[in-house]
């Protein structure tokens, strides 16, 4: 047990660590957003009754899109150079490996996201509890959304055209969390907020079990 | 006495719907070293990936009797997997930490002279050619003692001088009671003490 949470904190700050030194290509996913989400309002009507109509729906797609450009470094860096095979050897389970790989995934990409997103949110004449809401569903939907584009990343890791297939693959399983979140931003519903949850709990316990065995495949 | 570090048993391996060996048996023990030979594609890195469990046989089992791949195993691939961005030495450093925890042996800098790399020691990766991105690669054989190396094409790109010394190094290993399998199309230094030749031969493995 000692040994995984010392390996466990240790491939953490290995991940961070060379985020860090890629920090540019790291914050590509945050200049897309803020960018997206700053521009959107310039590009249409100005009404605020428009904006604030669809104020979430920006923000939180922004945030998906932002979040699939940034997936397939989770593991393309790692499996090119050779890395992978000598993490799939640490004496720890592969699903601790790619648990830490997807957290150093969240603290670069989706937490900065959330951390801005309530800036971007005024522009869209949001009041002060909409904007707390759409931050709050933003940042349960960023770390659900690492899960899995964590199992997409894995599954089309190595092959041609793999941003595409990534693409196509991750988009259809983020639609169930991309409406629950838009409705708890919007209704504030306490059954929306459970259903993030639940999904949060789950695609964090199982998307690395599935990544794992993806992985395995890939290393072959 | 010699004891068994790995043996294989009845090992079926194919990649796509190339059979690289059936029914395999093969056992590695203390004080061996090992040439797998073979020309190019005739799956010698299929089998060490087998060997170090980080590929599924079709059929057939690796038993590790000490310790497993995770423990008692250093794995050098084709690719260095070195951080183009990190320098040698924190490349090093990161291995070490993830792998074994403790300090490195006494003996490192030492390594690290002999291999050429001291000077080298905090330029960056990606800026290293590719003899001296192996030289770094091959330092983590170095870096903490464990009882089995695989080495997959350690040769390639090095200069006599790094082939001698790494030669130097196999030795010394089998000599205390370890273990190497290591593959290689070109041949090897004539210092190397081998124990065994292996070939790759569909035929011969069956």
């Amino acid at each position: 047990m000692n040994t995984t949470l010392y390996v466990f904190g240790n491939l953490l700050r290995r991940d961070l660590s060379l985020a860090w030194r890629h920090r540019l290509h790291s914050a590509m996913g945050l200049v897309f957003f803020a960018v997206v989400a700053a521009l959107f309002p310039l590009a249409v009507n100005p009404l605020p009754e428009l904006l604030r109509e669809v104020g979430v729906a920006v923000l939180l797609l922004a945030g998906l899109l932002a979040n699939l450009l940034t997936l397939r470094s989770l593991f393309e860096d790692d499996w090119r150079d050779g890395s992978l095979a000598q993490l799939m050897l640490l004496p720890v389970p592969m699903m601790v490996v790619i648990w830490a790989k997807m957290l150093a995934h969240w603290i670069t990409v989706g937490i900065p996201l959330s951390l801005v997103a309530p800036l971007l949110a005024m522009q869209y004449q949001l009041d002060g509890t909409q904007i707390l809401y759409t931050t709050l569903a933003l940042s349960a939907m960023m770390p659900v959304l690492t899960a899995i584009g964590g199992v997409a990343a894995a599954l089309t890791l190595g092959l041609p055209q793999s941003g595409l297939l990534l693409a196509l693959l991750h988009l259809p399983l983020c639609v169930p969390v991309l409406v629950f979140a838009s409705h708890a931003a919007s209704s504030a519903a306490a059954a929306e907020w459970w259903l993030l949850a639940a999904l949060l709990v789950g695609c964090w316990f199982f998307a690395p079990l599935a990544a794992g065995a993806a992985l395995r495949l890939a290393v072959e | 006495m010699s004891s068994t570090y790995l043996s294989t048993s009845e090992l079926t391996l194919s990649r796509g719907d190339t059979p690289i060996c059936r029914d395999l048996s093969l056992t590695l023990s203390t004080g061996e070293c090992v040439h797998l030979q073979g020309p190019n594609g005739s799956g010698k890195t299929t089998l060490m990936l087998a060997l170090c469990g980080l590929l599924q046989p079709e059929h057939g089992t690796v038993h590790w009797h000490v310790g497993s791949p995770r423990t008692a195993l250093h794995y050098c691939a084709h690719q260095n997997a070195l951080k183009a961005a990190w320098t040698v030495a924190e490349n090093l450093d990161w291995h070490l930490r993830l792998h074994g925890g403790q300090i490195p042996g006494d003996d490192l800098p030492d390594a690290l002279s002999q291999m050429r790399l001291a000077h080298l020691l905090h330029t960056p990766a990606a800026q290293l050619s590719q003899g001296e991105q192996r030289r770094a690669a091959l330092m983590r054989l170095a870096l903490m003692p464990r009882p089995i190396w695989i080495l997959d094409e350690p040769f390639n790109a090095l200069d006599t001088d790094a082939q001698a010394c790494l030669a130097t190094w196999i030795n010394r290993h089998v000599g205390d009671g370890g273990a190497v399998i290591f593959s290689s199309h070109s041949g090897h230094p004539a210092t190397l003490k081998l124990s065994r030749r292996m070939s790759m031969d569909v035929e011969a493995l069956t």
